[in-house]
């Protein structure tokens, strides 16, 4: 069991994925597993889609800002058109920097700025905090392991960072927690930091930011949620111990399952 | 003749508590056996909802609320869904029920704006005594912070103003009227009211490797000196030397050598 500062992007090597399964399972890979078993193992690498790459930008402006360009790069070049740019592009690329527009680094800065520097998240700052904090651990003899985006040096929460299309509702953000598994990173999280450092934290706050104009942001306790969350990835994790030992990948629906006709179809 | 009288009244007397009982006992008989025959009609109408459809046990308990609430059984069977598990009036049938009772004025709602309410409260008129009721007022933010307004599909999202209407004749029946709906909630109460059944023991942090019970070191108290028991040291069997055999056979010609020859 560890914690590890200012990993950076060596924090993503050395994960479970479909070749190799010896490697540590996170949130986000045992949420996608869970779903099904047998698509996971059969499933390609994830492509990085520009709400995501956006993401990434705002996490490294808010937490690292200092750092932002040991992996991004602005581009000169107005567009990959001419040969200069996507030679200049490929370079980048191939160094393991991601290029990027000058107006997506502008947006990103006005987003992690919105949200670090939000009157409601600053409340739980003031004692100070680590960013990008890896932690690494074992359970049921599976590595597992979590990079918290914020740490407070005192208090009773963990807190993550969310870029999001849209806040729109309390409602809303409850079925987005619940759809991407948000309170599984949350129980996990908590978990793992807790046996690391012996610490009893017990709060996960999620700090929404909108990723348009005039990026409104919504600091909300998912504590609530925690108790279904370790349910869920501790079932996750033992149903993936299971498939590994026995190399057998479950599918979303069971053999020779037998569908109910609905009421409603019987009303039409 | 005056004796026998008397002892005929007092025999009569000594029986009729019996008989009351048995006779009891008979008419409760065949009137659970009349709501099971009507039960069973009622289950088999194509015109009852499907919670009672094919189901005697629900239609015979739509009946008895029939009877309690002097209701028509198909309008109880109407308006009485199985929520979660618990039987529960629609608002609409409450309000009725309420209207239709004579005992009140009908309802009438008392919205803060017609437009983009957030707030309602009930109130009626008690007939006799021209008393004005004045039911709970309900407010959307009362719907959200009970969590009735976050649910999925929630009808307080989509239309407010009806839903403010409903709860707030629903408290007005509770609080008013009780009796007329058996202590049920309304199928939208029961709706927002019932979670999911949730585990509620806490799962242990998984990562946390209980402690292994520490070994308690006692100090063994003297003991007192026992009956000691000795074991027999186990002495090899003495197995007796076997006869030569040649030494039986001789005996043996000895002996037949004396019979032969005395």
């Amino acid at each position: 069991m560890r914690l590890e500062h200012d990993l950076g992007r060596k924090y993503y090597e050395g994960g479970a994925t479909p070749s190799s399964l010896g490697g540590y399972v996170s949130k986000s890979m045992l949420f996608d597993f869970a779903k099904s078993p047998w698509g996971w193992k059969h499933s390609k690498a994830k492509e990085s889609t520009p709400a995501m790459a956006l993401g990434s930008l705002v996490h490294c402006l808010a937490l690292t800002p200092k750092k932002w360009q040991e992996d991004y790069a602005i581009s000169e070049f107005d567009s990959y058109r001419t040969k200069a740019a996507q030679e200049w592009r490929d370079d980048m690329i191939a160094k393991g920097i991601t290029p990027i527009t000058n107006e997506q680094y502008e947006q990103a800065s006005i987003i992690a700025d919105s949200v670090i520097s939000d009157d409601d998240l600053q409340p739980l700052l003031v004692a100070g905090y680590d960013t990008e904090v890896a932690m690494y651990s074992e359970s049921d003899e599976i590595k597992v392991r979590g990079m918290v985006d914020i740490a407070p040096k005192s208090g009773d929460c963990l807190i993550d960072l969310k870029t999001i299309s849209s806040i729109t509702s309390e409602a809303n953000l409850v079925n987005v927690v619940l759809n991407r598994g948000y309170h599984w990173q949350a129980a996990m999280y908590l978990d793992l930091w807790n046996a690391i450092t012996g610490e009893n934290r017990y709060s996960f706050i999620l700090a929404f930011v909108e990723s348009s104009a005039p990026y409104e942001t919504a600091i909300v306790d998912i504590s609530e949620f925690i108790e279904l969350g370790r349910d869920g990835y501790t079932k996750a994790i033992s149903l993936w111990k299971k498939c590994v030992s026995e190399n057998a990948w479950t599918k979303t629906i069971s053999a020779n399952t037998k569908l109910k006709l609905p009421h409603w179809a019987i009303k039409q | 003749m005056e004796t026998e009288t008397t002892t005929k009244n007092e025999a009569i007397v000594a029986h009729e508590p019996q008989n009351y009982v048995m006779l009891r006992v008979q008419a409760e008989t065949q009137a659970f056996e009349l709501i099971q025959r009507q039960a069973m009609m009622l289950s088999k109408s194509t015109l009852v909802p499907k919670d009672f459809a094919g189901n005697v046990a629900n239609c015979a308990i739509a009946l008895n609320v029939a009877k309690r609430t002097r209701l028509d059984p198909l309008m109880v069977c109407q308006n009485l869904a199985i929520i979660h598990g618990r039987p529960s009036w629609s608002a609409t049938a409450l309000i009725g029920m309420i209207n239709a009772s004579g005992k009140f004025s009908p309802l009438r709602f008392i919205m803060d704006d017609d437009d983009n309410p957030t707030s309602c409260y009930a109130v009626s008129r008690e007939r006799e005594s021209g008393e004005e009721l004045k039911g709970e007022k309900i407010t959307l933010d009362m719907a959200k912070r009970e969590g009735w307004s976050t649910k999925n599909g929630s009808k307080w999202l989509t239309m407010p103003g009806q839903m403010l209407r409903y709860r707030a004749a629903s408290f007005w029946s509770r609080a008013y009227a009780s009796d007329m709906s058996l202590g049920m909630y309304t199928q939208d109460e029961v709706r927002d009211f019932a979670e999911p059944p949730r585990n509620v023991t806490p799962k242990a942090n998984p990562f946390i490797m209980p402690d292994p019970e520490p070994e308690i070191e006692t100090e063994e108290p003297a003991k007192e000196p026992e009956a000691t028991t000795i074991e027999a040291e186990i002495v090899p069997e003495k197995k007796a030397p076997a006869k030569k055999a040649g030494f039986a056979l001789d005996e043996m010609i000895k002996e037949l050598e004396k019979e032969v020859n005395p």
